[in-house]
């Protein structure tokens, strides 16, 4: 996909500093430290923020098995420090396999494939900074294998 | 005749789900003020809950610091949709803003009342 950057947020420099250099050969692949981790005040200046369902309820997240959504936030949220959109994590299929590798891989595609869809369709600027927070991509898996999730997808 | 579901092997207690949910100031002190789970202003058409406490705490303080309640209450099975595997993040619940009434809920973690700058 071009022209979508993916900036992982994290309060902690070193895991930062591990992720950059793992993706670092990927080139959109960016991270961006933050005081703390809160999942609605992310830093400034991306199109949309990816977040796990109950964190996107506000918008209307519904858990819809194998797809993740494209959610507008409003005004005031944007005032608050939301960007204009969040995507959302997915719900696992029963056939879906499970564990925390290829649930990382699931989230990750599923969100991407909504930005990816949600640009096709979009009369506006679409998206192309999304940020991920660390911790919801680290859940049991490496720097390195997320390295390699993003490389498999993107 | 199946009667298994009829047995109820904690007399007294109602059987159900038992969920729990992180909350910010304002929702727990609409809580605390009306003693019900009420619909969310923004218009969502139903709420998340966790199977867990431990589940609720983590998204409580990723989504509002230290500034948050936890809740726990006991939904009839009927009132609840899922569990919904939620990929890295485990199972969820959902209870539809019409089922929120069908449960009372409880303090499990309660929200610090905020100091008054002398």
């Amino acid at each position: 996909m071009s022209h979508l950057e993916i900036v992982i947020l994290d309060a902690n420099q070193a895991t930062l500093d591990e992720i950059a250099t793992r993706c670092k050969a990927l080139g959109t692949v960016t991270v961006q430290r933050v005081d703390r981790v809160l999942y609605t005040r992310p830093p400034k200046g991306m199109d949309a923020l990816f977040l796990v369902l109950p964190a996107a309820e506000k918008w209307g997240a519904k858990p819809l098995p194998g797809k993740a959504q494209v959610l507008k936030t409003s005004p005031e949220d944007q005032r608050d420090g939301m960007p204009p959109y969040v995507v959302t994590g997915v719900v696992l299929r029963p056939s879906d396999p499970r564990g925390p590798l290829p649930e990382t891989k699931m989230l990750i595609s599923t969100a991407l494939d909504a930005v990816r869809e949600f640009n096709l369709s979009s009369d506006g600027e679409g998206i192309h900074k999304l940020g991920f927070w660390a911790v919801n991509l680290l859940n049991g898996v490496t720097p390195q294998q997320l390295a390699t999730v993003f490389a498999e997808v993107l | 005749v199946d009667l298994s579901g009829l047995f109820n092997p904690f007399p007294g207690r109602v059987p159900g789900r038992t969920l729990y949910r992180a909350v910010d100031r304002a929702e727990f002190e609409d809580i605390q003020k009306t003693g019900k789970f009420n619909p969310s202003p923004g218009g969502a058409e139903s709420k998340y809950f966790y199977p867990t406490l431990e589940q609720a705490e983590k998204m409580g303080e990723r989504m509002y610091g230290e500034d948050y309640g936890v809740v726990v209450a006991n939904f009839p099975e009927s009132a609840v949709e899922g569990p919904f595997p939620v990929a890295t993040e485990g199972d969820v619940f959902t209870v539809p803003n019409e089922n929120l009434e069908l449960a009372t809920p409880a303090v499990e973690v309660p929200l610090d009342t905020p100091e008054i700058p002398e």
